[in-house]
């Protein structure tokens, strides 16, 4: 089989959220000796970009989302392994997490999935993250951008807390702040000092993109 | 005129109480104002220094919650609710509680590979199922005269939800439909059980089911794995001649049509969507009730904030055809200032009092 039809079946089976198909179609890559991070980019990724582009015209719903990324994870963990060096580190990186005292991520692995597909390379904190790890990790990872979401109104300081702790460094500037999740809005990015707030997953990766110039 | 409140502008006093309020509205009689509930709860434990982990173990502090809470800004309705995880927890998920935090789902009870062990509750013995109802026996006996009381059921989708956890919910949606629906008619059962004790108690039954939302499954999704389990809800409970709501945090406006024909008598709609609309469309077939935004204005607004904020919400919902009720979009948060929770209570006297002011009081 020719390799941009195999990557064009990656990809169509990533939107069809076909993991079996997936895992098999990238195992059968790398029988043929393409190079793993090319059936990433062009399949895998391609597909997750689809993905992306049909939930944000209503078509794909969360549901499709998850089980999509499920499967892109699916081919990912059969390439990784065969990619030989690293990957270059030109890529915009980006450190994400749920504040401290919240667990309600959904939303924050939302914006990971798209910016993963975004190009965007992304260190996900999970959910419950100490502060200082989103200032430790961005400072150590070289980022651009510091995400962070929460649910709860109880939590929201924490963003606060985040950038105080960037100020205190005086970091603040290496970073581009992004905040997001249900009871967070414009004005409270105002008030503590966020570059901006999103209104979803989508919004965000736009966001991110024109800060980026990209 | 806003901006004289709490500085010298008078508020009409109410001419019935809450009871008589409710009980005349609820026939589309004559009342001195519209009616005004605080979406309260769990939140409200610290006003009277509570632990909120101690609050959802005590039907005694639940109690003393709502009796604090009637006394102090006499909303037209007072009440217990499961939590979005009181049936999740009876069905085995872990909770993980705060003392000063509403509590969150640590482990779900299943996994989509063990469906087949979802659990029929006892709503005797199993989570706080028990605590509650308890505790809603209570608030009937010290309140019951005086005020409407309900209890919140939460909707069968976002029980699903607690049960397997979201993600894994929407994923076998896709992957495991049969196997959902298979969990979809136990959660029916589990909630029939624990409404079949709120109509013994003789309180009002209302649904949240936030789960439902549009910001996470589409119409079609709504309609093939949450409506048909909720309206087996319904269903049950107007076959014993009750009568319920629903309020879906979140957007919800493509589910609207669906909900016409359910047959339940109340929607409240988040602050995110819009009460014209939602006059326009489900005005003819049930109460309305919102919608002033939870955080931006009743946690973190002035008064004046909260005063605006109601009468954008009477002047466009007041002529709502089966009535309106103002509230929050939301359940209040934690920390949401006393002052602003006697706002809008006093925003339903001021801009709420037929005859209504045809200008709202707008300067």
């Amino acid at each position: 089989m020719e390799k941009e039809l195999l990557f064009k079946e990656i990809s169509d089976n990533v939107v069809e959220m076909e993991e079996d198909i997936v895992e098999e179609l990238c195992e059968k890559s790398l029988e043929m000796g393409i190079d793993p991070t090319e059936t990433i980019n062009k399949g895998l990724i391609d597909g997750m970009d689809r993905v992306s582009v049909l939930y944000e015209d209503g078509e794909y719903f969360l549901p499709e989302v998850l089980t999509a990324s499920y499967a892109l994870n699916v081919g990912i963990d059969v390439l990784k392994p065969h990619i030989k060096q690293e990957e270059s580190s030109k890529r915009v990186k980006v450190v994400i997490g749920v504040v401290e005292g919240d667990t309600h991520d959904i939303g924050k692995n939302l914006v990971k999935i798209m910016s993963e597909s975004g190009g965007f390379e992304v260190y996900d904190l999970g959910r419950d993250v100490p502060l200082d790890e989103f200032v430790t990790v961005a400072e150590e990872k070289e980022c651009d951008f510091i995400c962070m979401s929460t649910l709860m109104t109880t939590t929201m300081p924490g963003m606060r807390t985040v950038i105080e702790k960037l100020n205190e460094k005086n970091i603040r500037d290496k970073y581009k702040v992004l905040i997001g999740g249900g009871p967070v809005s414009q004005k409270f990015a105002d008030e503590i000092g966020a570059d901006a707030y999103t209104v979803d997953a989508a919004a965000c990766v736009k966001k991110m993109k024109e800060l980026k110039g990209v | 005129m806003i901006e004289k409140y709490l500085n010298g502008l008078e508020v009409p006093k109410d001419e019935l109480t809450p009871i008589e309020r409710m009980r005349l509205f609820d026939q589309g009689k004559e009342i001195d104002r519209i009616p005004c509930c605080l979406d309260t709860g769990e939140t409200m434990a610290p006003l009277l220094g509570f632990s909120i982990k101690d609050y959802y173990h005590s039907a005694e502090k639940m109690c003393q919650l709502e009796e604090y809470l009637f006394e102090n800004f006499r909303s037209d309705g007072a009440g217990l609710s499961t939590t979005l995880r009181g049936m999740a927890e009876a069905m085995g998920s872990e909770i993980r509680y705060f003392d000063d935090n509403i509590a969150q789902l640590k482990k779900p009870a299943l996994t989509l590979r063990d469906i087949d062990n979802a659990k029929l509750v006892d709503v005797e013995k199993d989570g706080r199922l028990p605590i509650i109802l308890e505790g809603l026996r209570m608030v009937k006996k010290k309140l019951g005269d005086k005020v409407s009381i309900s209890g919140t059921v939460t909707g069968p989708f976002t029980v699903a939800a607690m049960v397997l956890g979201t993600e894994y919910l929407m994923m076998g949606m896709i992957k495991k439909p049969e196997k959902i629906k298979q969990l979809m008619e136990v959660i029916v059962e589990n909630n029939n059980r624990y409404i079949q004790r709120l109509l013994d108690l003789g309180v009002g039954i209302g649904f949240a089911d936030p789960v439902s939302s549009t910001a996470l499954i589409s119409l079609h999704q709504y309609q093939e794995f949450s409506l048909p389990y909720f309206q087996k809800n319904v269903d049950f409970i107007k076959k014993q001649g009750g009568g319920c709501g629903l309020h879906i945090c979140g957007t919800s406006r493509a589910l609207w049509e669906s909900l016409n024909d359910t047959g339940i008598g109340t929607f409240g709609l988040d602050n995110v969507e819009d009460l014209t609309e939602a006059k326009a469309v489900l005005g003819s077939h049930m109460c309305i009730q919102g919608n002033v935004p939870p955080v931006e204005v009743m946690r973190l607004g002035t008064p004046q904030d909260v005063l605006r904020s109601a009468r954008d919400c009477i002047k466009k919902a007041h002529d709502s055809k089966c009535g309106f009720v103002l509230t929050s979009g939301c359940q209040m948060p934690m920390h949401t200032p006393k002052e602003n929770m006697l706002a809008l209570m006093d925003a339903a006297r001021i801009f709420g009092r037929y005859p209504l002011n045809k200008d709202l009081g707008e300067e």
